[in-house]
């Protein structure tokens, strides 16, 4: 008798173990997300080094060393380096100021040549655009981070979190920056990035980011990606093909840029596509909003029938449906109106979304 | 007690049972993969396979000796239906033979115990048979439903038969075809929502065993949402699609790793990350080309 209840009490120890155990591993997982989604974004500026190296099944390896240094939001240059099938070391720098991209690379023929990349669609988090604000965005929005530990790198006290099986990072347990980042595959390390080093407010000169500072070129190619400024939204009806719906600036927040993609230019493999762009920001948090058209869409959205917990869902504003989805670095709230699709992206809380959805008329 | 008197017979009949009771046993590791939802036996892991080779082992390697097979265990998890008929053959076999040995036994427990082993093994491969024949009809049923058209989704005659199907086999190792046709239907006629959902259940369907099912599925799901407006959610789907066929080589459809990458950089210029697009777009051109299925 007594052993039996001696059983019954170690067994729902046990069990009250387990599952404090996985409690607490599913909540510090959540908060190593959450502090390393906060981590680059409450930067302004900063410098990262980081390598890639990726292990290919044909047995090639590449390495890639990589320096990304963030001015001010918008502005960020990158130098990368890595090597050629002849084993030289091969540098191309980019700059971006604003809606421009700069980049000096080495031709086919071994020249180096100026690509000019113009009309870039302003973006929210733009100091995204390097593969530390991938690693972010994926920790981010993994449906089912895990905690699997906690290792020593460089010294520092990391969290290991598994993004999916085959995918692990490794968070500074004090900043929550990435640190390492691994994805596998059988026993091969197929892909791994070493975060080396992040320097907050780094000391910057205005020379470092002028485009003559990348360097003298024998060529240079202009492409054009169709984003057109405009003061007001009715510069654009004429190019676009239909009137944007107009919208309401929220409290605290101010119209950084605003303009049209021009449905006569095509950008990389995508069809033209007529859409209006309005970038808002309080500071530090930002709103995209994208109108694109869609004849027959109506005022209404398609109906979301998921069940999965991570899967948009429907909200209603005013007596119309739309689509909210969410993930640890904000949300995405997508309606119509008048046949227009407007998506609102956003680094804010899914109820600031919805708050500003109903401003939409 | 009394000891069991070991004659001769009864040494021969218990000897038989054990052989022939291990060729049951693997005839039931064979054919278990078959009534699981095509996926599902990878889930089962470790203790599947510890069984699977502790029972399969002695037959396999005489499998593979007299076949000059080249792979073990090809079959687990696959196996063509004659094989298995034949595997399956062996377990009455043994079940008759139980019995019979139970008629000569003089012992009285090993004779109860014979007789009940022997009875046991009869009824549950009856009963495996039975579950077989379903299975094997199910697989006959469907090859005659897709027959019907070369492009089965865009038959309404074929889409009604895939729903028929699924709600009469549900367990059928053709579920998660029979999805996808409904799943390509739905997409085809511009139901984006729909053809999202079916192609989550696609996915669920192939449980862990994500290549190239769950990438496939992610792949589709991707596209979806991309169409729906939904581009943050979609750019999640195309990347975990990409992150799974990264770095595999074993057979696997390339191509959703190469138009994943691809997608991506389309997404990523959109989203005004021209970095990242060329990075994703680098990577589609680096991914071999490969056929599609």
């Amino acid at each position: 008798m007594a052993v039996g209840l001696a059983t019954v009490m170690v067994a729902s120890t046990a069990t009250a173990l387990v599952v404090t155990l996985a409690g607490t591993s599913s909540a510090s997982a959540d908060e190593a997300r959450m502090r390393c989604v906060r981590a680059l974004r409450t930067k302004r500026a900063w410098r990262a080094k980081y390598v890639e190296i990726e292990n290919g099944s044909d047995g090639t390896k590449s390495v890639v060393r990589t320096e990304v240094t963030v001015r001010q939001p918008g502005d960020y240059r990158v130098v990368v380096r890595e090597r050629d099938e002849r084993d030289r070391e091969v540098v191309s720098a980019t700059i971006r100021s604003g809606n421009t991209l700069y980049t000096r690379r080495i031709g086919e023929n071994g020249e180096p040549v100026l690509h000019i990349m113009k009309g870039v669609r302003p973006t929210l988090d733009v100091e995204m655009d390097n593969a530390l604000g991938e690693t972010v965005r994926s920790v981010a929005d993994a449906t089912s981070l895990r905690m699997a530990g906690s290792e020593r790198i460089r010294g520092r006290s990391a969290h290991k979190l598994e993004l999916a099986p085959n995918r692990f990072v490794w968070t500074d347990a004090q900043s929550g920056l990435p640190m390492r980042e691994s994805e596998v595959s059988g026993q091969t390390v197929v892909r791994e990035v070493s975060f080396d080093s992040f320097e907050a407010d780094p000391v910057v000169s205005d020379a470092d980011f002028a485009v003559a500072s990348l360097g003298s070129v024998e060529s240079t190619v202009v492409e054009d990606l169709g984003f057109r400024p405009v003061d007001s939204p009715s510069d654009a009806w004429g190019a676009l093909g239909f009137e944007p719906a107009i919208l309401t600036v929220p409290a605290g927040y101010a119209l950084v840029e605003q303009g049209y993609c021009d449905p006569q230019v095509s950008a990389g493999d995508r069809e033209p596509e007529a859409a209006f762009v309005t970038l808002l920001s309080d500071g530090t948090n930002s709103l995209l909003i994208t109108q694109t058209s869609r004849p027959g869409l109506g005022d209404t959205m398609y109906p979301i029938d998921s069940d999965e917990p991570d899967a948009p869902h429907e909200v209603d504003l005013g007596g119309r449906r739309a689509m909210l989805y969410g993930d640890a670095s904000g949300g995405q709230l997508t309606l119509a109106r008048r046949d227009i699709l407007i998506s609102v992206e956003g680094n804010v809380s899914s109820e600031a979304l919805i708050a500003f959805g109903n401003t939409i008329q | 007690m009394p000891m069991p008197r070991w004659t001769r017979a009864a040494l021969g009949v218990a000897f038989s049972g054990v052989v022939w009771g291990q060729a049951a046993l693997a005839a039931g590791v064979i054919m278990l993969p078959r009534y699981l939802v095509y996926g599902e036996a990878a889930t089962v892991g470790i203790a599947y396979r510890l069984v699977a080779w502790t029972a399969l082992a002695p037959w396999t390697v005489a499998d593979r000796v007299a076949t000059q097979a080249t792979e073990y265990f090809g079959r687990i998890g696959g196996g063509a239906p004659n094989t298995l008929l034949l595997t399956a053959l062996t377990a009455p076999l043994v079940g008759c033979l139980l019995v019979a040995g139970a008629l000569a036994c003089r012992g009285r427990r090993l004779r109860w115990g014979l007789w009940a082993l022997g009875t046991l093994v009869v009824v549950a491969t009856a009963a495996m048979t039975l579950q077989l024949a379903d299975s094997v009809q199910a697989e006959r049923e469907f090859f005659a439903l897709v027959s019907q058209s070369d492009t089965p989704h865009q038959s309404p005659l074929v889409v009604a038969g895939a729903e028929r199907f699924l709600a009469d086999h549900p367990y059928s190792r053709w579920r998660s075809e029979a999805i996808r046709i409904g799943a390509m239907a739905a997409e085809a006629s511009g139901d984006d929502a729909d053809a999202e959902r079916r192609w989550g259940v696609f996915g669920e369907s192939f449980a862990d065993q994500t290549v190239p099912g769950v990438a496939y599925a992610e792949y589709s799901r991707a596209r979806c949402w991309e169409r729906l407006g939904g581009s943050r959610k979609a750019a999640k789907h195309y990347r975990r699609a990409v992150s799974i066929v990264r770095g595999r080589s074993d057979g696997i459809q390339s191509w959703i790793g190469s138009d994943g990458a691809t997608a991506l950089a389309r997404t990523e210029l959109a989203q005004g990350r021209p970095l990242r697009a060329a990075n994703w777009m680098k990577r589609a051109n680096d991914i071999p080309a490969a056929s599609r299925d």
